[in-house]
Parts: structure tokens; sequence; C-alpha cells
């Protein structure tokens, strides 16, 4: 059964859950927040979507196979290791480069890495329980 | 920079692997990241052996407070032996593993292990040894279970089980170390620990759990089930990766943590040591003896030289330490090549049950000889590299006024030929039975069978062929493990160098 309500209001949601997680994640670093924190955000509000519209719904809606979303999450966290070593320092260390009076840095890298590994993540676990527990109502 | 690499690019080959999933050259581009690695570690080794130690710090922060990645002599010999053989696994699974395995990331987790090895070979710190503990352990959870047949499941779970509790043992043993110390890091520990006249009593719960976790991931003797119980189930090549890596990091970590820590409390540790690696040696070779499977046979047999390995760390002199290095690097090669004619015996006759096969030698002379070499070498015949292991390890044991482990290494030596002569005539000398009362078992799904072995061939060849090199030319690797043994004798000169800030 469909309900119209709950529909307008889940996938409002969806995008205040993804914009807080936004959010978080550049308010990381020096306050709380931080990658992993806005990925489970993120990833909440597409298991809300998921629960109301069913699984492949939110396949539908973040339009790339999950599996890619976690291997290039991966991708840009080394990415992040890797850019230090490249200036002759040890992996990891935090590079930092301003622009237009905004400090970016390797370590925001390595958080938007792990924020898009954590949300490829939950997303491929829960779409692929619904797909078992046949949940696509 | 160097020392990064080799955890940094088994992780970027992952990713390819996970992104790339049916990519149809990555048999090949596997063996291409596994030859760099190789590569990577020859240059390791290279530097180590001029400089003495290689470290970084992650991320550039300080020693105790950053995570440190060092390599002296011992770690940087175990990074180029397991990079050897890593690079027959592959070379091997080209034609050995089936299609559906490969597609279904057999690559992916076969560099997860690598990954893990390399980094818990490599750790300064122990909480990120117990991170590539778990790391090795997920992957090879994961290749233990991977394509689901019935008997490999049964298998996965021992192992799974018994590994977890392990990995339990060792991070509450970790933690409590870390109440107590207030540092992770193994140099600033070990400093903390000197600066003590005796060991603080209330540190060895924390040292127990340790050493327990540890001996379970080692096969060491109370603690050994899971191995022998799990080791025949996945595909060979598989097996081979697993008895040539895994365990001997359990081992690895023992002689670091001993080194390090447990030897200033050597009148509790020294002796239980001992005891242990005559039991495993015992232990191990006898009930080996009483198997009719060919990998159970050598899955026995891991227990009992890895108690080898063990008594060369309990004598705790340079001597026993670089007799322990040597046969410890000499047991990774051989073990692995068994394992891997254990492979393609099963590839061709289907089965590994003892009594059903024969006739091996008069069908197959070249790979005949390639278990004659991996398996005498291991039962410590001249001028295999086992014999160099075993003979330095006896004379250490003697020249340490301990004849009993010395009597027992030497008495279970005999038993280690009389199993490798056991397969040697059951599988390559006897003729098959005509008709046998056991009926021939596939154990292991092997769907497509390329008629062409030649990567199979070569990889087994040229871990056969440095088997008798390491044996005929093994001065030099016996000097270098004797540096390696004295700088873990010294464990001021790794503290220093860890805790010194450039």
């Amino acid at each position: 059964m469909r309900n119209i309500v709950l529909e307008r209001i889940v996938s409002l949601f969806l995008y205040v859950m993804v914009g807080f997680a936004l959010f978080l994640l550049f308010r990381g670093h020096n306050r709380p927040g931080g990658g992993f924190i806005a990925g489970i955000i993120a990833a909440a509000g597409f298991l809300l979507y998921g629960i109301v519209f069913g699984s492949e719904k939110v396949l539908e809606k973040i339009r790339v196979n999950p599996r890619y979303i976690m291997g290039s999450g991966l991708l840009i966290a080394l990415l992040a290791a890797l850019i230090p070593m490249m200036l002759g320092k040890p992996p990891l260390t935090g590079v930092w480069t301003s622009l237009a009076g905004i400090a970016l840095g390797t370590p925001l890298l390595f958080d938007i890495g792990v924020f898009v590994l954590v949300v490829g993540m939950i997303v491929s676990i829960f779409t692929n329980i619904m797909d078992v527990l046949k949940w696509n109502s | 920079m160097i020392i990064a690499l080799p955890v940094f690019l088994p992780l970027a080959f992952m990713i390819f692997a996970f992104l790339f999933r049916h990519f149809h050259g990555r048999e090949y581009v596997a063996l291409g990241a596994a030859a760099l690695n190789l590569l990577i570690s020859v240059i390791l080794l290279m530097e180590v052996n001029s400089e003495g130690m290689v470290k970084m710090q992650m991320g550039d922060w300080p020693a105790p407070y950053g995570i440190t990645l060092i390599a002296d002599r011992f770690s940087a010999l175990m990074v180029l032996v397991s990079a050897i053989v890593f690079m027959a696994a592959m070379a091997y699974s080209i034609q050995s593993v089936d299609t559906r395995r490969k597609s279904f990331g057999f690559y992916l987790f076969s560099f997860g292990i690598l990954m893990g090895v390399n980094g818990s070979f490599l750790a300064g710190d122990i909480f990120n040894l117990y991170v590539w503990f778990e790391v090795m352990l997920m992957a090879s959870f994961i290749l233990m279970s991977h394509g689901g047949e019935r008997n490999q499941l049964e298998g996965a779970i021992k192992y799974l089980i018994l590994n977890l509790i392990s990995s339990f043992f060792f991070v509450a043993g970790i933690g409590l170390l870390y109440g107590k110390m207030g540092t992770l890091n193994m140099a600033d520990i070990a400093q903390k620990l000197m600066s003590y006249e005796t060991m603080p009593p209330e540190l060895n719960p924390a040292f127990i759990l340790i050493f327990v976790g540890f001996a379970i991931k080692g096969a060491l003797v109370p603690f050994f089930f899971w191995l022998p119980a799990s080791y025949h189930t996945p595909p060979p090549v598989v097996t081979a990766l697993f008895a040539g890596l895994l365990t001997k990091v359990g081992i690895y970590s023992l002689i670091r943590f001993y080194a390090l820590f447990l030897h200033q409390n050597s009148e509790f540790w020294q002796p239980l040591i001992l005891w242990i690696a005559g039991l495993s040696m015992v232990i191990g070779v006898i009930t080996a003896t009483s198997q009719f499977e060919f990998r159970k046979v050598l899955s026995f047999h891991i227990i009992s030289q890895v108690g080898y390995v063990v008594m060369g760390l309990g004598l705790f002199t340079v001597a026993g330490l670089a007799g322990a290095i040597f046969f410890l690097a000499h047991n990774m090669i051989s073990k692995t090549n068994a394992f891997l004619v254990a492979g393609y015996v099963h590839r061709q006759k289907g089965t590994l049950n003892l009594k059903v096969l024969g006739d091996f030698y008069k069908e197959h002379p070249l790979w005949a000889i390639f278990f004659f070499i991996s398996a005498f070498s291991l039962a410590g015949l001249p001028p295999l590299s086992g014999f160099i292991g075993k003979y330095l390890l006896i004379k250490a044991g003697i020249e340490a006024h301990q004849l009993g482990i010395a009597f027992t290494a030497l008495f279970v030596g005999f038993f280690t030929l009389f199993s490798m002569v056991k397969i040697w005539m059951e599988v390559f000398w006897k003729k098959t039975p005509e008709k046998s009362a056991v009926p021939i078992i596939k154990t292991v799904l092997l769907d497509d069978k390329p008629v062409n072995i030649s990567w199979m061939k070569w990889s087994s060849g040229a871990m056969a062929i440095i088997i008798v090199l390491a044996g005929v030319f093994a001065t030099p690797i016996v000097e270098y493990c004797t540096l390696a043994a004295e700088s873990l004798m010294q464990p001021s000169d790794y503290i220093n160098f860890v805790l010194k800030n450039n």
C-alpha cells in the first residue's frame, strides 16, 4: 500500500540527510565530524528511502553501482596517502594548499574517500539484504 | 620511502581488481604486481643490508605517538621471502584456479593477504600489528571459503572461529599492556620495560594473552587444531599461499616480541618456549605419520617445522636465532612448493588420497623431481636448504647446552624423513592399485583445466631451483641471518633507532 505523505517526507528527508552529512564532512578535522560519521548519516538517508521505496529505487537514485562507489572511495583515500609520497614526505602526511582563502589539504581528501567508501559500503549491504528479503514494495 | 610501498602496492592492486572485476588480463596484471612487489622487496633488503634499519613515520608524526613502519634485517628478509612465495603462487594460479573463482575476486583477496603479511612484518606498533593481522584474517577467511564447496565451508568455520579467538586474546593483551604502559609503540614499550629492575608482575597477564594469540596464529602445540582441520579444503594454490605465509607471521611476531619484551623475564619464558617447541616438533611429526591425505601430511608437518623455528627462539643465542631465521625462510619456500606439487597431483588424479595414488614418477618425472627437492629439503637432506637450517639449529642447541631439545630435533628429523618417504613411495613410486577400497572423491572444484601448464611448471620449478641454490650457496644467507640475529639480540639499537627523531 502506498502512503503518499510518507513518500513525500522521505524523499525530502533524503536531501536533508545528505546535506547534513556534507556539512559534517566539511566541518570535520577541526571540529566534531568527519568522513566516517558523514558517510553513516548519508547512508542512513538512503536507508530510509529504501525502506519506503524499495532497494531498486535507491539504486536508481544513486545511479552508480555501489561497487564503483566503494572502489572510488578507496582510490581517493589512497591518493591522499600517495600525494605526500610524491612530494617526498611520508605517506598520509597532511599537505595543505590554499584556494581563495580556504585551506584545502590531503586530510580532506582522505575524509572524502572515507565518506564515499562508507556510503557505497552501507548502500551495497542493505540493498543486498533487501533483495534477499524481497523488500521491493 | 621504499618501506611504505609493500603496503600500498597491494592496496592499489586491490582497488584495481575491485573496480575492474571482469577485466580479462587480470591474471597477468596480478603477476605484474607480484613481480613489482618482489622488486620492491629486493630493493628494501639491499637498503636495509647497507644501513641496518629503515623506518618511516606515517603522517610524519614523531615516534611514540605516530605509527612506525620499521624494517630491520629480519623483517626485510621475511618481506623478500614472502614476495617470492607470493610471486610463485600468482604464477601458479594463472592455470590452476578456475575462472569462476578468478572473477569472484581471487586476486583481490590474495593481495589482501599480501598486504596484511607485509604490514605485519613492517609494523612497529602493536595495535597496528593487530590491524594487519585482521586484514590478513579477513582476506584469508574469504579465500578459505571462496567457491563455497561443502568441505571448504567446514574447514573455513573452524579456521575462522579459532583465528577470531586468537585475535581476541591478542587485542585483550594489547589493551592490558596499553593500560599499564601508556604506549603502543613497540620500541617505547621495550624501553620502559628495560627501566624496570624486574618485569612487573601485572604485565604477565598481558604477555600471556598475547603469547596465546600468537601461538594460535602460529599453530604451536596446544593450539594447532585449526590448521590440519582446514588446510586441506581450499584450492591447492590457496593452501600453498597460506602454508607459506600465515603461520609464519605469527611466529615472526612471537620472535619480535620475545626479542623486545619477553626475554627480560627469560627464566619464565625460556623453558616454556623450549617445551612448546619440543612438543610441537614431536606431536606434529607423529600425528603426520598416521595421515593418508597428501595435504594433511604436509599440514601436520607445518606444526612440527614451526617447532624448529621456536626452538631456535627458545635458545635465544645468536646462533640459535640465526638458525631460526634461516629455517623460517627455508620453510616458507619448501613448504609452499610441496603444496604446489600436491596441487598438480590433485589436478592430474582428482584425489590426494595416498592409498589410491601411484605411478606419478613414471607419468610426470619432472614434477616428481620438484617434489623430491622440496620434500627432502623439508626432511633436511644435504645439500638442500633444510639441511643447513636443521644443522644450524641443532648445532646452536648443543652449543647452548640444551642437549634435550637438540636431540629431539634430530630425532624428529628422522620422522620427517619417514613421512616424506611415505609420500614419495605412495604417490610417486608404487604402482597405482588396480582396485582400491577407497572411492575417488573429487575434493576441490576445478571446472576448467587448460592443457597448457607452463606457468605451473615454471613457478614450481623456480621454487625448486631456489631451494637447491639456497642450500648450495648458503654461506652469504647464513651470514645475513647471523647479522639479523645479532641485531635482534641488541634491542637497544632498535629502540634508539625508532625513538630517535631526525
